[in-house]
């Protein structure tokens, strides 16, 4: 992994609102914390719910960390966060789970082709729907800074 | 090749007595899913399963094309270890039986 702190610059103005739509979602606890049920069913019955747990419980500390980082008023007044190289994986497994939540709970009215091709109409969103589909933006752009600096030789 | 072990913080789920091994193995296999960015699965599949590049990248367009791509196949505890962090980064990942004829 990259040794060297890696500092996010975005638009203040543009972050500010999507960090607030995003934080009550990071801070989840207990199942809540769960983006998606994991398919358990070759998985002996009386280790499901310990394993289940173990991700719950997983997605729940990376999460609470990516709060943790985005959650200061630096990054609400300047859009700069400034975070350590250890912490590039949990939040790479916060913004997936974050983006996976928005996708099941905000997006589930359009069409998986539309959004891997990130053709998305927001004239015809709601409110809701434009803040959930730019939040899901910002992680995916979050996602491919991070994976750029672990992975700076990996081909795009 | 070196295959890297799974780092998953494990807190309480242990097996309790080791269930009997099949002699066909296990296999992790990864769903699609329209959420996660392609150079994420990349990612995610060289730091878990200690894919190169190229075969990393490989799963990943059968994971998109297919829909599905056996990423891992052997013993069944180490299967279910690295299916349990494959989904800890949010892959849609679990385990088979390859007896299964999927």
């Amino acid at each position: 992994m990259e040794n060297k702190r890696l500092e996010l610059k975005l638009p203040a103005p543009v972050v500010g609102p999507l960090l607030e739509y995003l934080l009550p979602l990071a801070r989840e606890t207990g199942d809540t914390a769960l983006a998606y049920e994991p398919n358990l069913d070759a998985i002996e019955e009386d280790f499901r719910a310990d394993w289940r747990a173990d991700i719950a419980g997983q997605s729940q500390d990376d999460q609470m960390r990516f709060a943790a980082i985005f959650d200061t008023d630096e990054f609400r007044n300047e859009g700069v966060a400034d975070f350590a190289p250890e912490d590039c994986e949990p939040l790479l497994r916060a913004a997936a789970a974050l983006r996976l939540k928005l996708r099941t709970r905000k997006l589930g009215a359009l069409a998986d082709s539309a959004l891997e091709a990130g053709e998305i109409d927001f004239a015809r969103l709601n409110k809701d729907e434009r803040l959930a589909i730019s939040a899901y933006m910002l992680l995916a752009s979050l996602q491919e800074i991070v994976i750029r600096h672990l992975d700076p030789g990996s081909a795009e | 090749m070196s295959v890297a072990a799974p780092k998953t913080k494990k807190r309480t789920a242990t097996r309790k007595k080791a269930a009997p091994q099949p002699t066909s193995p296990w296999l992790v296999v990864v769903h699609n899913d329209p959420v996660n960015l392609m150079s994420y699965v990349v990612l995610v599949f060289k730091k878990v399963l200690g894919f190169t590049e190229a075969k990393a990248r490989k799963h990943m367009m059968e994971v998109h094309k297919k829909g599905r791509s056996v990423v891992w196949s052997g013993e069944r505890e180490r299967a279910e270890a690295y299916a349990q962090t494959l989904q800890t980064w949010q892959l849609s990942a679990q385990i088979e039986h390859s007896s299964d004829g999927k």
